[in-house]
């Protein structure tokens, strides 16, 4: 097992995002020095502790396009290499000595393209997330008849970067099978399958607590049903939680149902909702339920999120297909019973447990068993339990790319 | 067979091809393009046997040189107009497309409104060292250099991921290509037109003027005179040979402008060929040269008939029609000794190579050359037969039907 700390440079738009939390266990765990790079950050209540103690948190400045609040489709790249650029830059402004590795996530917007024009020599790690289709996956798997032709063309252009970033990196990793195969056949034996896993010491099943919500103790004996996403959004399956939790309640009184997540959507994907809060259109279409039943908590912290899966007696995932959610993983390990919609990310971890997205009858059974019957929520949990911890344990999965790290600096020359 | 044709400019590489399979095979060849082209220029045969389409484009498109981190960018523009122009008016359903990707083929929405094989000329991929528009460190360095060559295959990529197949022009330019795409592309060259292009008899004389007696003429034919063809090495050479022999004129074709990189950056002037001049201070003999700009096929094909020496000094590049021109016209070719152009000549048997930034040898072999056109001229055979028997439209139309064929069950 590779042992010997190095210094990793990452860069990805928007901090912590994914790679925060692979920075901090390298930090944490192996000692690594960590400079990352962002535009932006969230609040520094939601960094990882390893930000000033090992890991410098540094801003990269964009220009051109990428500072325009919106651009048009044909320009995307164009944003994509204004950040690209604006790393470049703050590498240059910097001037950190040495750097064995720069790791990089791009998502289209800002990648690890041009470090090496900086740092010759050095490893190009990038992070994938998917390749997208122009009338496949995610919300275009359904019929979107009026969207306009743009948004297809959109779709359909918007790998260029992920393929210059495929040919510029010397090693490509992307969390999942599925999430491979998404991107052309030509380059899926570049890219690697590695998971960055759970931390399972903040994301574990606790005992018997009183169940807390915004500091309120829950009534004793209520059932807690959980939605967690980065937004609350469509992608994500927040119509058809509302359409589920609906007839939940009609059928329980016992229920009441947290969200957790950002109200506004933030993925351009939703080109209908982006920037806006989809919940509230929801709550125009379900007149009649009780939203007082609703609880809207916003943005967690780990912490936060892992005393929230800890108390769920059900979490429910019924997104769209798209990559993995986090927290579904996250309340798998926190011991929350979770039922997930049939898509090939979830299929890859649920196997045949997984239950047609859009067949609300099927939702509310298979939730209704559930929170009916402890034992038929246990043996959902056994079985979590067992492919979190082989197949999702951070401490594991992040020794591998340590060892990637490794093979890959022992054929460089370090950048001095 | 029916096929559509996608290419910025008519006739480029589908022209020739076209025409023979809609004469000889009865194919329905139709061409979609954006410009009749001057380089080379259609002939009359072709403007009437083949149906051609303007690809639909703003006036102004193009209309300046793209800033390079927008090129991506006016690549979707001609996917989105080729796309547009194939929905409103789809005509006769395709067996193939064959689209050229240059700078990628503008083939990545025609999914949506067409349904057959799309293949895509590969024309090349760029390098971000060592090759192509990265290969003349000894220029001073332009700003881009670092960061064009990182994003410029994104068009590419983009194209070839999602055609069914495709073709490069020589094994050196599908080498170009990741490795990962190679299985994806075959090798078949386009065909030189050995009817216009063949030794003979040629008036000797240079812009209507006739040559003094025993006058010996060298040549250097490029679209541009741009650096990433040798043109200022050329006119270093070609001051040395003037030194040497008072009997020599240069002349000189191709357009005072440069296509590919960043001469203009390099120089700080508008004109390389200008910059290349001043280079040369008062070694410049105008009277030794003669700039024939842009020339047409048949001025061409007189022009290389009468050469006594034809310098091709590309980098490592896209080969240029003018060097296989220069040889099927059975000159002797001194040339760099590149990859592109070693894989057609094999040096002292169909042509001479030396290396590109050697002047010493370059002027040396020339100076031989001159001094013993007999001694040289089986090489200029050798050349011509080369060309005819792979290179030659003759040779390239049957071998590219039957990929086209194929590529239609793809």
């Amino acid at each position: 097992m590779p042992e010997d700390p190095l210094h990793v440079v990452w860069v990805e738009p928007r901090f912590p995002g994914r790679l925060g939390a692979i920075a901090d266990w390298f930090t944490r765990k192996r000692g690594y020095r960590s400079t990352f790079y962002c535009q932006n950050a969230d609040s520094p209540e939601h960094w990882p502790s390893s930000v000033g103690r090992g890991l410098d948190l540094r801003a990269y400045v964009v220009g051109g396009a990428a500072l325009e609040s919106s651009v048009t489709w044909p320009r995307a790249l164009e944003r994509g290499l204004c950040h690209a650029f604006g790393f470049y830059e703050a590498l240059e402004r910097d001037k950190i000595r040495p750097i064995d590795v720069i790791v990089g996530r791009s998502m289209g917007i800002g990648s690890g393209l041009f470090a090496s024009v900086h740092a010759p020599g050095v490893p190009v790690v990038q992070w994938f997330d998917g390749f997208l289709h122009a009338r496949e996956h995610d919300l275009a798997d359904e019929a979107l008849a009026d969207m306009p032709e743009a948004y297809f063309r959109w779709r359909q252009s918007a790998g260029a970067m992920d393929l210059l970033d495929l040919e510029n990196a010397q090693a490509c990793f992307t969390p999942s099978e599925w999430q491979r195969s998404t991107y052309p056949v030509e380059y899926h034996d570049t890219l690697q399958v590695l998971h960055e896993g759970v931390d399972l010491r903040t994301f574990r099943p606790r005992s018997d607590r009183p169940k807390i919500l915004k500091g309120n103790p829950l009534a004793p004996g209520t059932k807690l049903v959980t939605f967690v996403a980065r937004s609350l959004d469509r992608l994500r399956g927040l119509d058809r939680f509302v359409a589920i939790a609906e007839r939940i309640a009609s059928a329980r009184n016992d229920v009441v149902f947290a969200l957790a997540g950002d109200p506004k959507v933030d993925r351009p994907l939703d080109v209908q909702w982006h920037n806006h809060v989809y919940l509230d259109a929801l709550q125009l279409c379900h007149p009649r339920f009780d939203w007082s039943k609703f609880q809207v908590l916003g943005h967690l912290r780990s912490d936060e999120l892992a005393e929230l899966m800890a108390m769920s007696n059900l979490h429910l995932a019924p997104g769209r297909i798209y990559p993995l959610c986090r927290s579904t993983l996250q309340a798998m390990a926190c011991g929350a019973p979770v039922l997930a919609s049939d898509t090939p990310p979830h299929r890859a971890v649920f196997g045949n447990g997984v239950i047609p997205g859009a067949d609300i009858d099927a939702w509310v059974a298979q939730s209704l068993a559930v929170l009916d019957d402890q034992e038929f929520a246990e043996s959902i949990n056994s079985t979590n339990r067992q492919t979190i911890a082989s197949r999702f344990d951070r401490d594991r999965n992040l020794v591998q790319l340590a060892c990637q790290f490794d093979r890959l600096v022992s054929g460089s020359e370090v950048f001095k | 067979m029916n096929i559509l044709f996608i290419h910025e400019a008519f006739p480029a590489q589908f022209g020739r091809i076209g025409l023979a399979l809609a004469e000889r095979h009865g194919w329905n060849c139709r061409f979609l393009v954006r410009n009749v082209s001057s380089c080379p220029t259609p002939s009359a045969r072709m403007l009437e046997r083949l149906e051609l389409r303007r690809i639909p484009l703003p006036d102004n498109f193009g209309a300046e040189p793209t800033p390079w981190p927008l090129i991506y960018g006016d690549y979707l523009t001609l996917c989105e107009a080729v796309a547009e122009a194939i929905k409103i008016d789809p005509g006769p359903k395709p067996d193939l497309i064959v689209a050229h990707g240059g700078r990628g083929a503008p083939t990545i929405f025609l999914r949506d409104h067409i349904d057959c094989p799309i293949a895509v000329y590969c024309e090349y991929y760029f390098a971000q060292a060592r090759r192509d528009i990265s290969y003349r460190i000894d220029l001073p360095p332009a700003e881009p250099a670092q960061f064009f060559p990182r994003t410029i295959n994104a068009p590419t990529l983009m194209s070839l991921v999602g055609a069914d197949s495709g073709y490069s022009a020589t094994e050196w330019q599908k080498a170009s290509f990741p490795d990962r795409f190679h299985s994806k592309i075959e090798v078949h060259f386009d065909g030189i037109d050995t009817e216009l292009y063949r030794p003979g008899p040629a008036p000797r004389q240079v812009l209507g003027k006739s040559l003094p007696a025993g006058t010996k003429v060298v040549t250097f034919v490029s679209r541009g005179l741009e650096s990433i063809r040798g043109f200022d090495i050329f006119l270093e050479v070609a001051a040395r040979i003037s030194r040497e022999r008072s009997d020599v004129l240069f002349v000189i074709a191709g357009q005072d402008r440069a296509f590919y990189g960043w001469d203009t950056l390099h120089t700080g002037q508008a004109s390389f060929k200008d910059w290349g001049i001043t280079q040369l201070g008062s070694r410049f003999d105008p009277s030794r040269f003669v700039f024939l700009g842009h020339v047409e096929p048949e001025v061409l094909a007189d022009l290389l008939r009468i050469t006594d020496l034809h310098f091709y000094l590309t980098v490592p590049f896209v080969l240029s029609w003018s060097f296989l021109s220069a040889m099927a016209c059975g000159a002797v070719v001194l040339a760099s000794d590149v990859g592109p152009v070693r894989e057609v000549i094999d040096s002292g048997i169909h042509g001479l190579l030396e290396p590109l930034f050697d002047v010493d040898r370059l002027t040396e072999t020339a100076l031989a050359v001159l001094a013993d056109p007999a001694q040289f001229a089986p090489l200029g055979k050798a050349a011509q037969v080369r060309v005819a028997e792979k290179y030659s439209l003759e040779v390239a139309i049957p071998a590219l039907k039957d990929y086209y064929e194929r590529a239609a069950s793809f």
